[in-house]
């Protein structure tokens, strides 16, 4: 039964460096240009940001869509360790990974997008209960330390009896060895505290993300404004969970050129469809109780991206995803996941910017190039650095070739 | 994680998982004493507010002038603000100027048109102060919404927020940029001056005074004059109210005044945040189920498992 | 603008302060009314009864005349100096709109009430029904100069600004529904010079931008036909003169021209003649030929008559002279020339003189 009879999670042992890779870096090089320009001459000087639209991409994509996408964290967790079905072990950490990386640069995203970013720790001080941006960032900021002490054992793992230190720090090897074994020892035994602390949190978060934009009241498309948009924000976080894991793995296993794991994806496809359903529902159902679908009759961008939004990132991908067939077709089941993550962050996006129209307003808001280019930046940075820790940790899963040279020296097993 | 700390969990007493989930539980009940204590009486009778009568408005922007003068903002000299052609565009407030006047046709008269001043609201329920996530603003008794630059990060929520689109942030400012928004002059009326602006607007458009008596005359100017009001008084129970009232000659949508419901701003949103987080018992009852779920989940593996 | 003048008179007369304190300096005259006021009719000072301030006042005619000519206005210790206000030019010019109560209320028929009486010198007050006296004395004019004069721009009261004189049109040419000669053609200017018309005689509830709106300095010019008021409105303002007039005086196919003596009596104005008004030579609102002998109308000059005033003082000779001995065709205009009596010799040989004895 279980998967890790002959699934392990194995330091990946590819280069770094590909063609591919070096355009990431000069998209993040040229996204820290921008960024650079943003730190010296202020939000102003990068973005198309105004006093009608304070909030562009950057919170939009790098934030509440970045806290969307990282759902999969918590939804595997929740699967794996609360409901303990050890067949999904496997995709636990690579989920485990991108979360943290996720929510790592939620946090950068924050803290370049607020105008005094190095004020970033006074929500932790200055504390406003009634605000659901401050509840957002007490959990995002709690749950990213949750989610660093989650992956700790992941580090333990790598290091025990394998520590290295160069010169004189040689001498210490023995001592950092017994730290992290005595870490690993209390991690292990505290750690259920922190997996479902983690998904409070992100139940938590998600769902208040949704809140954000409740007060912006009639200044927001009634096509989304509506006081259940924190359940929408909710069901929609917890819905892309899977197709984004199914999304990531196919893509970690095309880029690293190793075996798909279809046994375990087209079953995480078809767990999708009942929570995209869950989803749909709900979405219709408010909109037919608050009789919004009046404004479907209108042409016009919040029409068309109301219904691209569930036609492309919820009912397609439902439509594969509830095919027995379709899910265990990996070109298929790559597009309704990659669909429904497209829909999510079309979601959040329509939500914190298409739906968003102030009262008074000189224009409509467009990211400027450096917004777009800050964001595409952040977004290389974190594919890169999710490269380096994959080919540095055991973090993705693969067959248990213990005839090979690095066995060995994965202690634990 | 994998089986192999997946065992050593499965070492845990039953009392030690009720210990440690209890003392999590605990520990979050406990956070809310440490919220902040809201302002006293924030809606007490005496707060003040400002009646802007724009049929008497004349259009001569020295609220403008002294708005800036007293706030310390850059300002050319007064004798420049009569020129009138800045009403050909729609202006707004923003960090440079707290509060502006704009020009509307008068179709009773249209060598007459109307001016409307704009600036800050100071809402009764303000959903800025609702809004933002360290409490840097906050209403005060005197009826003035203000801002502290202590505790500002900068996220601009509090523009997203805003039923009126005031608030300002000062976007090419790197180091220490300040939302900027009317104030109602806190600080003066403090010193028992008036808001600068009532105090320089030569024709009294902008009447000084506590809410509900501002309310009372404002009722009265419609009732005896109606041909020269519509019958509305704008702000009085916009978003639950407003400190600063406004009376007009035509329509309050053709000067722009956004159309509001009566119920306060960040009422839907609180009562949302208030009922996920009322006292801290949802994310803990959540929490205990995640546990109990778990610890069933993981005994049956245990028993039904191959190990 | 009316509306706030209107908004003004209540405003003030919802002030307690004033209907309880302010008694007038001298008795109320019979003639108004106490009930127009006063709900019982035995008011007394601590229960004055008082009716809530109507808008229709009593309108009790002042005359213009009695009006101050200029009141100083403002402190002069803000930003701007005290105002000279010229009352009694606007008082004349109110008299096209609503008088005396286009700016006052309250007229007890005593002494006028000073506008500080009731509306308060400072703005921090607590009774905040009517404005301050800044406020209030800004509503009033401003309104109406805005409304003319498109700004509101400080200087033009609190300066030494001269407000243009509105530019009187010439003649009107209005065209009406009348099929035998629809034009009539209005000489405005001549009616205001010659018969001394006050702007008030004809012009009733106008507004100060009626005359006065600097927009039109850029506006076209105005059209050489204008069609008229409705026809009772029209004949009204002009039959109060021509009554008796048939309808072809004044009714033609096409504008007429305006009024030229010389031309429709034979008989030209000279410089003198011509800025008198009629009824002067006219009288009796009759306007029949008259005798152009000018001892028909300047019958007791003789004796009077100081010609040196004229620059040139007669010696004796001259002054034995009848008039026209020089001044022929009546012309008293041009100094007449020595030559026309007197040869080439004059001066160096004067008559009077024996010729080569010097």
């Amino acid at each position: 039964m279980s998967a890790d009879h002959y699934m392990k999670p194995t330091p990946i042992d590819k280069p770094f460096l590909t063609p591919g890779v070096t355009v990431l870096l000069l998209l993040a090089l040229n996204g820290l240009v921008f960024l650079a320009i943003r730190l010296f001459s202020g939000i102003g000087a990068v973005t198309n940001l105004n006093n009608q639209y304070p909030w562009g991409v950057w919170i939009g994509i790098d934030v509440a869509s970045g806290v969307a996408l990282a759902a999969g964290g918590f939804v595997t967790a929740a699967l794996g360790h609360v409901m303990n079905r050890e067949e999904y072990h496997a995709v636990v950490r690579p989920a485990l990974l991108t979360a943290m990386l996720g929510y790592t640069f939620v946090a950068l995203g924050v803290m370049i997008d607020i105008g005094r970013w190095y004020y970033i720790w006074h929500p932790l001080v200055f504390w406003n209960g009634s605000s659901a941006l401050f509840e957002v960032g007490i959990c995002v900021t709690i749950y990213v330390n949750v989610l660093y002490i989650e992956f700790l054992p992941v580090v333990t793992e790598r290091f025990i009896g394998r520590v290295n230190l160069p010169g004189l720090l040689s001498g210490l090897k023995g001592l950092v060895d017994r730290l992290l074994r005595a870490l690993e020892r209390g991690l292990s035994k505290t750690m259920f505290i922190f997996i479902i602390a983690g998904v409070v949190l992100s139940t938590l978060h998600q769902s208040s993300l949704g809140t954000l934009m409740v007060i912006a009241g009639p200044k927001m498309h009634p096509l989304w404004q509506t006081p259940v948009l924190p359940l929408l924000f909710l069901l929609s976080a917890i819905s892309v969970g899977f197709p984004m894991v199914i999304f990531e793995s196919m893509l970690a296993a095309r880029s690293f050129g190793l075996k798909l794991e279809m046994h375990i994806l087209s079953k995480l496809g078809t767990m999708t469809a009942p929570l995209l359903g869950i989803y749909l529902a709900f979405k219709i159902g408010d909109m037919f109780i608050r009789k919004t679908f009046v404004y479907l009759t209108v042409l016009n961008t919040a029409s068309v991206m109301f219904i691209l939004e569930l036609l492309i990132g919820v009912v397609i991908p439902l439509r594969i995803f509830l095919s027995r067939e379709a899910v265990k077709s990996p070109p298929l089941l790559f597009v309704a996941a990659a669909l429904t993550v497209l829909g999510v962050a079309m979601n959040r996006v329509n939500t914190f910017l298409v739906a968003y129209t102030p009262p008074y307003s000189f224009g409509s808001y467009f990211p400027s190039i450096g917004e777009i280019s800050v964001t595409v930046g952040f977004i290389c940075i974190l594919v890169l650095i999710y490269r380096a820790l994959v080919i540095i940790f055991p973090v993705i899963s693969l067959p248990d070739r213990s005839l090979s040279p690095r066995a060995r020296y994965t202690i634990r097993g | 994680m994998n089986s192999s700390s997946g065992d050593k969990e499965k070492g845990l007493t039953r009392r030690a998982f009720i210990k440690n989930t209890v003392g999590i539980a605990a520990g979050l009940t406990s956070l809310p004493a440490l919220a902040q204590a809201k302002p006293e009486n924030i809606l007490s009778p005496d707060r003040m507010g400002v009646l802007v009568d724009t049929t008497v408005c004349i259009g001569c922007r020295n609220c403008e002038w002294g708005c800036k003068t007293s706030h310390g903002l850059p300002t050319p000299p007064l004798e420049t603000y009569e020129d009138a052609s800045v009403f050909e565009k729609m202006r707004r407030p923003d960090d440079k100027a707290l509060t502006v006047v704009n020009s509307y046709p008068n179709p009773k008269d249209p060598k007459a048109p109307y001016t409307v001043k704009v600036q800050c609201m100071h809402c009764d329920h303000p959903a800025c102060v609702s809004a933002c996530i360290v409490g840097a603003l906050s209403k005060e008794e005197s009826g003035s919404v203000i801002w502290d630059t202590g505790k500002c990060i900068g996220c601009r929520y509090c523009i997203v927020a805003c039923p009126f689109q005031i608030p300002a942030f000062e976007y090419y400012q790197a180091l220490q940029p300040e939302i900027r928004k009317c104030d109602f002059c806190s600080g003066r009326r403090k010193d028992g001056k008036l808001p600068a602006c009532v105090e320089s607007c030569p024709a009294e458009a902008l009447t000084y005074g506590p809410r509900e008596e501002l309310v009372r005359i404002a009722r009265n100017r419609v009732k005896r004059y109606p041909q020269r009001y519509v019958n509305y008084v704008y702000g009085e129970y916009e978003v639950g109210g407003t400190s600063w009232l406004y009376l007009a000659g035509r329509d309050f949508a053709d000067l722009q005044f956004p159309k509001l419901g009566k119920n306060p701003a960040p009422g839907v949103s609180e009562s949302i945040q208030h009922g996920i987080f009322a006292y801290f018992v949802p994310p803990v009852a959540l929490y205990g189920l995640l546990g109990l779920l778990m610890w069933v989940s993981k005994n049956n593996s245990d028993e039904g498992g191959p190990k | 603008m009316k509306a706030i003048y209107a908004l003004l008179i209540c405003l003030a007369a919802s002030t307690r302060a004033f209907a309880q304190t302010e008694i007038p300096a001298e008795p109320v005259p019979s003639k108004v009314d106490c009930r127009l006021c006063h709900i019982s009719g035995s008011p007394t000072k601590e229960k004055p009864s008082l009716l809530q301030c109507q808008r229709v006042m009593n309108k009790l005619a002042r005359s213009t005349q009695q009006a101050p000519q200029t009141i100083t206005l403002g402190t002069g210790k803000g930003t701007y100096g005290q105002v000279k206000f010229s009352h009694k030019a606007h008082a004349e010019m109110g008299e096209m709109g609503g008088g005396c109560y286009q700016c006052h209320h309250y007229d007890h028929g005593g002494e006028i009430q000073k506008c500080g009486n009731c509306h308060s010198a400072t703005r921090a007050r607590s009774d905040l029904a009517s404005p301050d006296l800044k406020g209030a004395l800004h509503q009033l004019c401003v309104g109406c100069h805005k409304e003319w004069g498109h700004t509101a721009e400080c200087s033009t009261c609190h300066g030494k600004k001269n407000i243009p004189n509105p530019d009187l049109p010439k003649k009107i040419a209005f065209r009406t529904a009348y099929n035998r000669g629809s034009i009539v053609t209005f000489t405005h200017a001549d009616h205001v010079k010659s018969f001394g018309l006050k702007c008030a005689r004809c012009h009733q509830d106008q507004t100060c931008s009626s005359c006065h709106d600097s927009g039109m300095n850029g506006a076209p010019p105005r059209a050489a036909v204008k069609d008229s008021d409705p026809m009772k409105a029209s004949h009204m303002a002009c039959f109060s003169c021509h009554a008796k007039d048939n309808c072809a005086s004044c009714h033609s196919g096409k504008p007429m021209d305006t009024f030229n003596h010389e031309k429709s009596a034979g008989w030209r104005l000279n410089r003198f003649h011509n800025a008198l008004a009629c009824q002067r030579c006219h009288t009796g609102g009759k306007f029949a030929k008259l005798n152009t002998d000018c001892q028909s109308c300047h019958k007791d000059w003789q004796g009077k008559f100081e010609h040196k005033k004229t620059g040139l003082a007669l010696d004796e000779t001259h002054s034995g002279l009848g008039c026209d001995s020089c001044h022929g065709d009546k012309e008293f205009l041009a100094p007449p020339a020595c030559s026309a009596c007197h040869d080439k010799s004059y001066p160096k040989d004067k008559p009077g003189h024996i010729v080569g004895k010097g």
